[in-house]
């Protein structure tokens, strides 16, 4: 009986977590394929129009002008921006490993983290248009100009504004993660073994540390890849527009009343799938040739010199992408609270809470949505991440093993953040309507908990696994039940790092915008749904307000998540340090 | 203890001094001349490591040093750790996992700059530097291990192959940071012996850190005890 | 109407449409139809007993869930002011689904039509005109026909001055849609900066040239985008007749060659020399105001006054229309097949027609945008809240706004923005 009801708690949570990420993987997955096996005029997506020529989803698809355009557009973008991130971070660790330096710029990543991608492309537009504070800070006395010049900086048809964006917003999240691999790794050992054969950083870190490290960040890498070929809300704001990259168009499609164009959407989910497919089998190729390179330097004898020139270069780069985010928020700051301000003015000639006062007063629905969907979903998928952890935790160590990390649930955490976001949604969407859940507010819960549980997940596995086994075998010994030793040991142990994967969590749900914009069907208008509504047109001051709050909101969050255990534990040393 | 004037060869610990925090770490003063070796031995928070760290080139910015150290002559103290030729073998031999056993020690031959030259003339010097790895495997009882996979040696065989890639580097002076205490005791002193050996043999002064007696007894040397 | 967007389709969709619009394709024929049924129908709503008072009796307590372009704070201010007079007025809470694309909805009510939800769908009311419209009523997914013309206020709507409230892009509303508002493509500048604006094409390819990077147009399909090229359209085509009817396919690239000569010619000298274009209007004016446009479009005579009164432009702006006339039309409100509060939207629909909700839209510190009623027709309680209005300075005169050119027929529009995405994003 016990046994029976023991089997039962260790399979549930693989159930639940199944129905959270498998279900959808599977029903997206034929929510694509229906409607592009179906004739356009007859399935699910196309009702009504009788249709003459019933050309194929492929053939609507590519008869859409500028799609090869818009393909090279998604291509470049995910690759350029998430090979730029990568070599941003590792000049910089390998310049900058086991310094102050290092310390205090992972200190200043809260912020940029916090920043979801939506404000930061509106904060970007803000600061580089040629109106932007940039050129109003410039001007008249360096430029010359009383009006702003006529000069593609943001929208560029070349995305490489697009690709900056995300450069310098993904940096904080890849450098965040390989400082969290790190102590899980020997690479600073190497790196002092390396240095202590005579190698400068750069050649250590390059050819002897990075290879241990590399594997730990390969699947953040390869979603950051994913999202950056694919991503939707940045695009909008800040990518090109004639034509726009590829999901930026799905959506559009989407959304057009004629059915033909629906069902373009459809095989156009299903392209986008394919060009996060080629962009991965490009990085993983591209990872070879690397590592066979790395390989044949590594053995030649040189030293390797340049060290200095090398560390001010990675160093440099990361500030200057910070300095850019940071004068976005400046600059979202201030369109906030600005009433006229006409260029070449560097502040606002006068000034208003207006907008401040609508949002947090008048017009509350988007903000309160927000909060409750993070919360919720943030929540939920903490309770779900421990149960999961807890559960595989005690089987093994009732089967005498140490709690290990089970690297299949890790890949599978990472399937929902490897894929596109706009093709499942698309599929998802599908059985949405089918089922009526869409524009509900479970419909959406549950969208965003598909992609908040991931992000849980990493940030508690580290620290749960890092819990030294032989305290919980103590507190075994010492006759603690397996829910005492949970409750009382594991728990308080794990306060901070329970609180910040919630935070984390928080921050996830707080920016996501497609799936509250697709599933949502429009019923549950977001801080982002609404500030990238309203970026995308001229909207400022109103965007402004909003893409500050999608900051502030989660920056909140993240103090909480720190007081609380900082109070909890004044007076136990050993606890001050987040394990 | 010998005098420091001038000294121009071995490792020179010129009243060294380590704070922390304001607290005394520890002080000690000595010239380990070619071919010796000076024992510290404490327990651990005794600073041995820290000791190891500032001779390296790895001691965090937060310690307090007063002090020198030099080498042939030359301070430390303000060199990047790759420039001090100071070679250090760690607790465990931390072989480079991605690459095998020669290539390893490939690593640690120097060698002068392989990019210039013709295609040919690379070649050869590759080939060579093969080689001098080889040989230095065969010497260590390691022949043919040039392609193994550092993870399939044992404890004993992948420290020897960490002397071997430390001393291809040549070092100007050895440090050794507890690095027989992870091995078999059968094995123990045999590594240990083949690494005094070897280290007399380059004529190295040596730093070993060790809370074993053993270790300190078989190195022959002045000894330290950093606990009394 | 302010930007619903309007997106390209193939032509195959069209073709029911074209079949259904043979008949009655000539404007008069179309506008005499549209009042005819909405005659009918509404004559047939009150034989069915469907009384007024009855439709408030189920409407109270309904909530109306409104879609409707977002983009707009003002506009969205002005829809929570509705809101909240409805809710005090008749128990009936309206709340605005922020949408970005009007084309979104209309997806979304196809999408319930194919996911077999015929009642409980998820738009009660949504904003709309033009393509959408003739979208949703040629798959019938609109309420019954006659339910805008039976409600109480349209006895004071202009029918007779302002033919589009019927007609909208030449197709009968048949009462399935209630008019809102009007509207009419005008022109923003600041008057401190350009004295005097270009008021022809030739004049503003000229300016363009003059002063290269300081104009251009929302890129289509943007509704405005759109418009701007179905201007030009208008004033250089060999055969403006042409326009009333369908597109002919077979002569439809000749009959837009000169529209595609003259922004072959205009491109280069447009701001980011034609690579980028201003997404809607709201952009336009930021630009404007960040002093990177010297033009503006809009189609809201009042949205120049309206944005000096929040400061967002300079007191300087001014507006104007070109010589020889605008794009012209009407927007409205319809009620979608499968709306769960029929009784609730008809009853905001009503309000929105009403004098009071008319004038206060009509405040350019509230919106600017023109009433679809027959002032000088309104009981003289209702004319004065009119009459009272100070439209601002940068508001024109119905007069000074010139002469008001029809729409085409929708299905140019399609056609149009894919020959010009074609065009211009493949190049």
């Amino acid at each position: 009986m016990t046994l029976r009801t023991g089997k039962f708690w260790v399979v549930l949570p693989w159930v639940v977590l199944g129905l959270i990420q498998l279900v959808p993987l599977a029903a997206g997955a034929i929510g694509l394929v229906l409607p592009l096996a179906v004739s356009p005029a007859s399935g699910p997506l196309a009702p009504g129009f009788s249709g003459q020529g019933q050309a194929s989803a492929v053939q609507l698809l590519l008869a859409q002008p500028g799609l090869s355009k818009s393909v090279w557009l998604s291509l470049t973008t995910g690759l350029f921006a998430t090979a730029l991130a990568f070599a941003v971070v590792v000049l910089l660790l390998a310049g900058w490993i086991g310094t102050r330096t290092l310390g205090m710029l992972r200190r200043c990543l809260g912020p940029f983290l916090a920043l979801p991608h939506a404000a930061a492309a509106i904060g970007l537009t803000f600061l580089l248009t040629p109106s932007g504070l940039i050129f109003r800070a410039l001007s008249p006395w360096a430029t010359g100009l009383d009006r702003a010049p006529d000069l593609t900086i943001v929208q560029d048809p070349a995305g490489l504004s697009l690709m900056l964006a995300l450069t310098a917003k993904e940096i904080p999240f890849l450098l965040l993660m390989a400082l969290a691999a790190l102590p899980q790794t020997r690479c600073e050992d190497y790196l002092r073994t390396a240095q202590s054969l005579g190698y400068g950083r750069f050649k250590a870190f390059i050819c002897l540390g990075l290879p241990d490290l590399y594997p730990h960040l390969r699947l953040p890498i390869l979603a950051v890849l994913a999202f950056a070929a694919s991503n939707v809300d940045m695009a909008t704001i800040l990518g090109p527009t004639l034509p726009a990259s590829l999901s930026v168009r799905i959506v559009a499609w989407m959304n057009d009343p004629a059915a033909d164009l629906r069902t373009a959407a459809a095989a156009g989910a299903g392209l986008q799938g394919l060009i996060c497919a080629v962009c991965i089998l490009l990085w993983l190729a591209g990872e070879r040739v690397a590592s066979t390179a790395v390989k044949a330097i590594a053995v030649d004898g040189a030293r390797g010199r340049a060290d200095r020139v090398w560390k001010v270069v990675g160093l440099s780069l990361t500030w200057a992408l910070f300095a850019l985010l940071s004068g976005a928020i400046v600059s979202i700051a201030l369109w906030s609270v600005a009433r006229g301000w006409f260029f070449p003015d560097l502040l606002p000639g006068s000034w208003t809470l207006g907008s401040w006062r609508k949002v947090l007063l008048q017009d509350t629905g988007p903000l309160v949505t927000t909060v409750v969907l993070a919360a919720l979903s943030s929540g939920l998928a903490l309770l779900l991440v421990i149960w999961i952890l807890e559960t595989m935790s005690r089987r093994q160590l009732h089967n005498g093993l140490a709690p290990r990390e089970s690297s299949a649930l890790r890949a599978m955490m990472f399937f929902p953040l490897i894929l596109p976001q706009v093709s499942l949604l698309l599929g998802i969407h599908v059985w949405f309507l089918i089922l009526r859940a869409d524009g509900t507010f479970f419909g959406v819960l549950f969208a965003h908990l598909i992609f908040v549980l991931p992000y849980v997940y990493l940030s508690m596995a580290g620290p749960w696994y890092r819990l030294e086994p032989n305290l919980l075998r103590n507190a075994q010994s010492l006759g603690l039940s397996d829910s005492h030793s949970f409750l009382q040991i594991k728990l308080p142990m794990l306060l901070r790092p329970l609180l910040t994967a919630f935070a984390i969590g928080f921050a996830v749900s707080v920016a996501q915008y497609l799936p509250s914009l697709m599933i949502g069907a429009g019923r549950w208008p977001t801080l982002t749904t609404e500030s990238v509504a309203l970026a995308s047109g001229g909207a400022r001051r109103p965007a402004a307000v909003y893409a500050l709050l999608l900051m502030v909101l989660p920056a909140c969050v993240f103090i909480l998540a720190t007081l609380i255990p900082a109070a909890a534990f004044r007076h136990r040393r050993g606890m001050r340090h987040s394990r | 203890m010998p005098p420091h004037a001038n000294t121009s060869s071995g490792l020179d610990l010129n009243a060294v001094h380590l704070q922390v925090e304001g607290k005394s770490l520890l002080t000690i003063d000595h010239v380990i001349a070619e071919q010796e070796t000076l024992t510290v031995m404490g327990p651990s928070g005794s600073g041995k490591s820290s000791l190891l760290n500032l001779i390296a080139g790895f001691l965090p910015t937060s310690f307090t040093v007063t002090g020198d150290v030099r080498l042939a002559g030359r301070s430390l103290l303000g060199l990047p750790p790759q420039a001090r030729h100071v070679g250090i073998l760690f607790q465990s031999p931390l072989l480079f996992p991605h690459l095998s056993v020669g290539e390893n020690l490939l690593v640690g031959l120097r060698s002068e700059a392989l990019a210039t030259g013709s295609w040919k003339l690379r070649r050869e010097r590759l080939a060579a530097r093969r080689t001098t790895a080889e040989q230095a495997l065969a010497s260590v009882g390691l022949d043919g291990f040039f392609g193994r996979d550092p993870a399939t040696l044992s404890g004993g065989q992948q420290t020897r192959a960490a002397l071997m890639r430390l001393l291809l580097s040549q070092p100007k002076a050895l440090l050794l940071d507890e690095p027989f205490s992870s091995l078999d005791t059968a094995l123990r002193g045999e590594i240990r012996s083949l690494t005094f050996e070897r280290a007399k043999a380059a004529s190295l002064p040596v730093l070993l850190v060790t809370h074993d007696l053993e270790d300190a007894e078989a190195a022959q040397g002045p000894v330290i005890d950093l606990g009394r | 109407m302010p930007d619903t967007p309007q997106t390209n389709r193939e032509d195959k969709t069209l073709m029911t449409r074209r079949a259904f619009l043979k008949t009655w394709s000539l404007p008069g024929l179309g506008l005499a139809f549209a009042l005819m049924s909405s005659a009918l129908m509404g004559s047939a709503v009150h034989a069915e007993a469907r009384n007024w008072q009855e439709v408030l009796d189920t409407a109270r307590g309904q909530e109306v869930y409104f879609h409707a372009w977002g983009g707009e704070p003002g506009i969205n201010a002005y829809i929570s002011w509705a809101a909240e007079k409805v809710s005090a007025q008749y128990g009936v809470s309206v709340i605005q689904v922020k949408v970005s694309d009007t084309g979104n909805v209309v997806s979304q009510i196809i999408g319930e039509k194919a996911a077999g939800r015929e009642t409980g769908g998820s738009v009660d009311l949504v904003w709309i005109n033009g393509e959408n419209f003739a979208a949703l009523k040629r798959a019938g997914l609109l309420a019954p026909p006659g339910w805008a013309t039976s409600l109480p206020n349209w006895a004071n709507v202009d029918v007779e001055n302002k033919p589009t409230v019927a007609l909208d892009f030449t197709v009968p509303t048949e009462g399935q849609e209630a008019p809102w508002g009007m509207a009419q493509l005008v022109f923003i500048h600041d008057s401190a900066r350009v004295e005097t604006p270009p008021k022809t094409l030739a004049e503003l390819a000229s300016c363009a040239a003059r002063n290269p990077g300081r104009i251009s147009y929302p890129q289509p399909p943007n509704f405005l985008g759109s418009t701007f090229l179905k201007q030009v359209l208008i004033s250089l085509i060999k055969e403006p007749s042409k326009l009333q009817q369908p597109v002919n396919e077979a002569t439809f690239d000749e009959d837009v060659a000169p529209l595609f000569a003259y922004l072959d010619a205009l491109h280069p000298n447009l701001w980011r020399k034609g690579a980028v274009f201003p997404q809607d209007s709201a952009q336009m004016r930021q630009l404007l105001a960040d002093g990177e446009l010297d033009l503006a479009f809009s189609f809201n005579p009042g949205d120049a006054s309206s944005a000096i009164a929040s400061g967002s432009l300079p007191e300087t702006v001014r507006t104007y229309t070109f010589d020889g006339g605008t794009l012209g039309n009407t927007h409205f409100v319809a009620i979608p097949f499968n709306s769960s509060a029929k009784e609730g939207a008809m009853v905001f629909a009503d309000f929105l027609m009403s004098a009071e909700a008319q004038a206060h839209k009509q405040d350019p510190s509230v919106w600017g945008d023109p009433t679809v009623l027959n002032v000088a027709a309104l009981p003289a309680p209702q004319k004065a809240l009119f009459d009272a209005l100070d439209l601002g300075p940068a508001t024109l005169s119905p007069d000074d706004l010139g002469q008001v050119l029809p729409e085409p027929h929708p299905s140019w529009v399609s056609q149009l923005e894919k020959a010009w995405l074609q065009r211009y994003s493949d190049s």
